[in-house]
């Protein structure tokens, strides 16, 4: 047993789950959308229940992926203009509102509607006086002042109160301007302004005229009237989407990450070789002969090769041909480009492997992985670290301006990392060689993830000596710990298990109690056969995780395979108490409670684990014990018989030890005759008539023959 | 989940072309059995309960109807209206229906700028106005005309409910939108149809419209001649600014291409917010930015524009920044800032004339979205309200897309926290003992505050991702999570959250942006999702597929409390829906609603 399957099938639930997001994840990288161009909405008001959908006419109904809204009176002129945010380009729009326009003519003989709008300041108050609640209360409407056919509503005669609370921050991620902005319907008037402060104060302010722009001062009975009014106005915009300019998929590493082993043929020898970081920057580029800028790079490098070849770079260039579906050409017509231009440095044949490898590196680094393109080139800084990636043609004034660069310190080269300047808040994040590593593992390329993962031990070591208080001696612990623990892991995985235990043991001596630690030695052990040796790490595992199930399970397991049920038992009620509806924990936990001699305390158990009527040897087991059990209590000969019905049902074949329990049962109930009859007839047909099974079939033959029924002292059947 | 939209060559510069004209793909052969499909995350989910994994025969047929919408929406975007070509593809033959415009449309409303018509409902027409039965293809011509011609014109189908029928027939519910855009007018239909298919017709290349019933439809169009609400001022505003073209029309989709991961996410959840830092009585803005781009502080100009002068005023931090808050946070009578850039929440002090300076950051140990002030325990200074999301990953590309669990009602989010000011740039969260931390576990989006029951202190509405939101009551600087007492917990992806009178009673109404997915509406509402789901989660997972909800405030008996009026007001098709507020944008003292919306327009379409 290596998991309790009832953790597994929850597991398996939470991995189906999880693999659709994955899924998603994934589909987003390859650059495909999620309820993309979706269009904003503009909902009407329109005095009733009911709002109108009015997304088309309100001029706001761009496709852009939408984020945020900052509602703010830009241009004073007395209505709501709004700045949007986007994920999509542009990143912001400004948006003015002309509903109060001058400029706009109005139809039907109709009066506009006005504004009001006030700033508020709090004395008692904070001073922006957030939370404060303005209401303000608008006259009557005179009868002549409708014009709306949909007019005449039972409100017109009366006085109307509109409310709003000065906030900062609703929406998504937006705040709004502090000035609130009140509409006033054509032919109403202010009769009062009324501001709880969030004091608790009020203050009325009865003088107050449509179409202004107040500043309100908590206490201050007198509105000041703010002039307003004094801002330009803008032109609306034409040509918008002209102004986008593509981006440079150059992209240089704050965080430089070693480059996996990469192992090439060569193509004038056809060998195999394996590239060297070491001594000089390399330059590795992808290219194909079917790839017209691909060759106008390497023919540039080619016509500066002196000059390139002073900064001491070495350029490898791997070609594709042959690997691309879509195209016809092979290595030969690699080879023959190369001959012709005179291309003087290393070049060789691209493989599978090496996509694959540069693909889960990129993985680490990009959240967009449009697959394989050409023109593709990585350099590499004489540490053997990527330090900048180009999926663009690369010239050779940037390729020497980066190389000039491959010296810059950890700092600079977060700097030099983003396209504009500007000032950081935050230290700069470390890649863990942790995370390179697992990347490396889940696709398959376990020695270059235990590459990595020995550089991480081997940086953690070099840290050794920096660890001052005992807290980061702890802490150095548990990352060392752990990073051993990964990488026996991956040596597990190649099958390289002495170099795994090694790492164990190492892993174990920084932190003697570190659970996972315990957990691999203890599977290394079984599969070394040494049951004790994975009892004793099982064991130390639990102690120090001692709310795991599946922890409790491995011991569990080994202790049963060792035979000391005595001990299994305990960890076995622990994980049947954590999963009770696990038939499979019900059966080993029944079968160790009788192997200690607890049958009372096996056969609720076992009526659990019976249920599965596929699991003969428990029906059978608890069968017997309700058939043959010394104690009256336990005993119920016809649910004994009833077991066994079902299980002949099932099995259509004659089985002899559920003949002979079955015949128990029969024996139970008052059936001699059945219960003779049976044994009889599995006697003649036994293969060896003197076996031990044949002897207690014979004793129990006789019992029945004379009316008495079997008891079993042991519970266990022989 | 979207479907039959035409890319569109929109003032969206995002849906263009590649980024890099010299890319050149290459074609590797499959080697592991091919890409997996992934679907909408609510029918995945749907999908996962299916016992039978029969894999919904009903999203079959709907993906064919919806192959037949999008000939249909050609049509209906043509120049020119090819009727023919409607009733051979898409028609089934002899298919009859009413008018798809009604007659006897009421005027809703009409004010300086819009026209409203729309059907009475069965309750509110004294007769039903259904018309004469006519040629399905000529009822489409009629809708079509009624839109008016010569003009720019779009049009989008959502097949929304399906449910299948005897002898190879279906019937579906379907959203319709169109509009149409010249010098002269602005015009758009809304309608829901019922339609019902048939397969009978082998020859047909797709299920075949046998008949269409109108349950819903509004017009509206622009009182005045071509004009919209809003226009643009985006260049004017901002397009002398150096880096317009690299920051403000460069998407995160394309930077995607050169800044990593390390920096960056993918989703753009940056915030912004509108003030006066510099005291001449214009509004600035302050506008986040992904990490690796500067964040931007905008002065307005007198002439209208905005400048860039963010280096110069000390804050155009490069890290990941979402939330922003502009306020007075030590009572000088200038705008300080407060801006969530993980790890950390930042203070930073104006000088008086809007150069700031960093003074104090408390450490956040989720992924931190929305901000908002408020002085909750009425001492006279703003405190500080922090969504939490994720659980704290180091990776910025985390952020948005976890793994949150039950999808329903998702618990495993980060925590909340309220940072009370102490004055003196001195905060303490203060979150726990105030009674914050009461289902506090959720992915919160945004919050926003309101004294929803007139008690003199401020109460908060938090939104909440994958599940269920909060309704926080103060009660003299104590809170308790209400929402479910006043069914307002809104079980839905929860974006974001904004308060208004509404409908003008005195008592605060709240609009909650969530996702309206069609997918979600298709899956749950048929009769045998019922079924399979026991423990009443469809009901929550029909919910959260709805969309936007509208909560309005009601008194009774002297207490506050809400009732869901979003079917009523029909404002609950807020696409995948952030910001979405009230706003009263035509001054008639009437809160209207604006929704931004969009998730993630990648080069490719939609798969989802």
């Amino acid at each position: 047993m290596s998991q309790a399957p009832a953790l597994a099938s929850e597991q398996d639930k939470l991995a189906a789950y999880r693999s659709a997001w994955q899924a998603t994840r994934e589909m987003l990288q390859q650059g495909k959308s999620f309820s993309g161009h979706e269009r904003n909405c503009a909902f009407l008001n329109c005095r009733g229940p009911r709002f109108a959908n009015v997304s088309a006419i309100s001029g706001l109904d761009f496709e852009d992926d939408g984020r945020t809204i900052g509602l703010v009176d830009w241009d004073q002129d007395g209505d709501i203009d709004m700045w949007l945010g986007n994920r999509s380009a542009p990143r912001l729009r400004l948006m003015l509102n002309d509903c109060e326009s001058a400029t706009r003519p109005l139809s039907n003989e109709r009066s506009h509607n006005g504004y009001l709008a006030v700033r508020l300041h709090g004395t008692q108050s904070n001073r922006d006086a957030i939370g404060a609640r303005v209401s303000v209360i608008l006259a009557p409407r005179p009868p002549d002042a409708t014009g709306n056919e949909t007019g005449g509503l039972p409100e017109d005669d009366a006085e109307v109160m509109l409310i709003q609370t000065l906030r900062a921050g609703d929406g998504y991620l937006s705040q709004s301007s502090k000035w609130l902005h009140f509409g006033v319907e054509a032919g109403r008037e202010i009769r009062r302004v009324s501001v709880l402060w969030p004091s608790g104060h009020v203050d009325d302010y009865f003088d107050v005229l449509a179409n202004s722009r107040y500043e309100l001062t908590e206490g201050d009975a007198a509105p000041k009237r703010s002039s307003g009014g004094q801002v330009g106005e803008l032109a609306a915009d034409v040509g918008l989407s002209q102004q986008a300019e593509p981006v440079v998929r150059r992209t240089y590493l704050s965080n430089r990450i070693p480059m996996p082993s990469i192992e090439y043929r060569d193509c004038k020898t056809s060998e195999s070789r394996r590239l060297s970081w070491q001594d000089s920057p390399t330059l590795l580029t992808l290219w194909a002969s079917w790839c017209p800028p691909c060759l106008a790079e390497l023919s540039h490098w080619t016509d500066d090769a002196g000059a390139l070849q002073a900064s001491s770079v070495n350029i490898v260039a791997l070609s594709l041909d042959g690997l691309d579906t879509a195209h016809d050409t092979q290595a030969a017509d690699a080879s023959r480009v190369l001959q012709r231009m005179r291309f003087p440095w290393p070049a060789g044949m691209a493989t599978r492997e090496i996509l694959d490898k540069l693909a889960i590196v990129e993985s680490l680094i990009f959240n967009q992985q449009p697959g394989v393109t050409l023109p593709a080139s990585y350099l590499v800084d004489r540490h053997g670290q990527l330090a900048v990636v180009y999926h663009t043609s690369v010239s050779v004034e940037q390729l020497r301006q980066d190389l000039d660069q491959l010296d810059a310190t950890p700092a600079q080269r977060r700097d030099l990392a983003v396209p504009l300047p500007g000032r950081w808040l935050h230290p700069p994040r470390q890649l863990l060689l942790r995370t390179v590593a697992r990347a490396f593992r889940e696709r398959g390329f376990e020695q270059d993830a235990a590459q990595y993962l020995k550089l991480d031990t081997a940086f953690l070591e070099r840290q050794r000596n920096e660890v001052g208080s005992a807290e980061q001696q702890r802490e150095w612990n548990r990352q060392f710990a752990m990073a051993n623990v990964d990488l026996a892991r991956t040596l597990i995985a190649a099958n390289q298990h002495d170099d795994a235990q090694d790492y164990l043991t190492t892993a174990l001596q920084a932190q003697p109690d570190y659970a996972d630690a315990h957990l691999e030695s203890g599977e290394l052990c079984l599969r070394r056969g040494d049951v004790k040796g994975a009892i004793r790490h099982f064991r130390s595992a639990a102690d120090s995780q001692p709310d795991s199930v599946s922890t409790r399970a491995k011991l569990a397991a080994a202790l049963v395979a060792d035979g000391d049920f005595a001990a299994a038992v305990s960890s076995l009620q622990f994980v049947a108490a954590a999963v009770p509806d696990q038939l499979e924990i019900r059966a080993q936990l029944a079968r160790a409670l009788l192997e200690v001699g607890k049958f009372e305390d096996a056969v609720p158990h076992l009526r659990v684990a019976a249920a599965n009527e596929e699991d003969l040897a428990s029906a059978l087991a608890l069968a017997w014990i309700l058939a043959t059990s010394p104690a009256d209590e336990l005993r119920d000969g016809p649910a004994a018989l009833d077991i066994c019905r079902r299980q002949q049902a099932r099995l259509k074949t004659s089985h002899l030890v559920l003949i002979d329990v079955a015949a128990a049962a029969y024996a139970e109930t008052g059936s001699y005759p059945t219960a003779v009859n049976m044994l009889e007839t599995a006697l003649r047909r036994l293969v060896q008539p003197d076996s031990d099974a044949a002897r207690s079939l014979s004793q129990r033959l006789e019992l029945y023959r004379q009316g008495r029924p079997y008891r079993d002292d042991d519970g266990r059947y022989p | 989940m979207d479907w039959g939209e035409k890319e569109t060559p929109s003032a969206n510069v995002d849906s263009g072309s590649p980024a890099v004209s010299d890319v050149t793909p290459v074609s590797l052969p499959d080697v592991e059995g091919g890409t997996k499909s992934p679907a909408n995350s609510v029918t995945e989910l749907s999908r996962k309960v299916d016992v039978d994994r029969d894999d919904w025969r009903s999203e079959q047929l709907a993906s064919r109807a919806m192959d037949q919408l999008s000939k249909l929406q050609g049509a209906l975007q043509g120049p020119t209206f090819d009727e023919q070509g409607v009733v051979d593809q898409v028609v089934a033959g002899g298919g009859k229906c009413a008018a798809l415009c009604p007659e006897g449309l009421t005027l809703t409303c009409r004010d300086s700028a819009i026209t409203v018509r729309r059907m009475p409902t069965e309750t509110e027409a004294k007769q039903p106005v259904r018309g004469a039965s006519e040629p399905i293809g000529l009822q489409f011509r009629r809708l079509y005309e009624a839109l008016g011609a010569p003009g720019e014109r779009h049009a989008k189908f959502k097949l929304f409910r399906i449910e299948p029928l005897p002898e190879q027939r279906f019937a579906t519910r379907v959203r319709y939108e169109a509009s149409c855009n010249s010098s002269k007018f602005r015009r758009q239909q809304t309608a829901v149809w019922q339609v019902i298919w048939n397969e009978n017709d082998a020859s047909a290349i797709g299920p075949l419209i046998e008949s269409i019933r109108v349950l819903d439809y509004e017009e509206c169009e622009s009182q005045v001649t071509g004009s919209v609400i809003f226009r643009e001022a985006t260049v004017a505003a901002l397009g002398a600014n150096v880096n317009f073209t690299r920051q403000i029309m460069t998407g995160i989709r394309q930077w995607q291409f050169q800044l990593t991961r390390e920096f960056m996410g993918q989703f753009g959840h940056n915030g912004l917010a509108v003030g006066d830092v510099n005291n001449d009585g214009l509004e600035d803005l302050y506008v986040c930015d992904s990490g690796g781009l500067p964040n931007r502080l905008y002065i307005h100009q007198a002439d209208g524009t905005a400048r860039d002068e963010s280096a110069e005023r000390g804050v155009d931090f490069l890290d990941d920044s979402t939330g922003i808050l502009i306020v007075d946070l030590d009572n000088d009578g200038d705008q300080d800032l407060v801006i969530a850039a993980d790890p950390a929440i930042q203070f930073a002090e104006n000088d008086g004339r809007g150069y700031f300076q960093l003074r104090t950051s408390m450490t956040a140990l989720t992924d931190s979205m929305s901000l908002s002030a408020v002085d909750y325990d009425r001492d006279g200074y703003l405190d500080i309200y922090v969504c939490g999301y994720n659980v704290r990953k180091q990776d910025p590309a985390s952020r948005g897309l976890p793994f949150p669990f039950p999808y329903h009602d998702a618990n495993n989010g980060g925590r909340n926290i309220l940072l009370r000011n102490d004055g003196h740039w001195q905060f303490s969260a203060v979150t726990d003992l105030v009674g914050l931390g009461e289902n506090n576990s959720r992915f919160s989006m945004a919050a926003a505050w309101e004294d929803f029951d007139n008690d003199g202190d401020q109460d908060l509405y938090v939104a909440n991702d994958f599940g269920r939101d909060n309704l926080y009551e103060n009660d003299g600087g104590r809170f308790r999570d209400l929402a479910s007492q006043l069914g307002v917990d809104d079980h839905g992806a929860g974006m974001s959250v904004s308060w208004a009178d509404y409908n003008r009673d005195g008592v605060m109404d709240i609009y909650v942006g969530n996702m309206f997915s069609a997918a979600g509406n298709r899956v749950t509402y048929q009769a045998r999702f019922e079924t399979m789901q026991k423990d009443g989660g469809v009901a929550s997972l029909r919910h959260m597929a709805r969309g936007n909800t509208l909560f309005a405030g009601v008194t009774q008996q002297g207490r506050q409390s809400f009732r869901d009026v979003t079917e009523v007001a029909a404002v609950e098709m807020g696409r995948w829906a952030w910001s979405s507020v009230f706003t009263d944008f035509n001054n008639d003292g009437w809160a209207d609603i604006m929704v931004a919306n969009g998730f993630v327009t990648n080069e490719y379409k939609d798969d989802l």
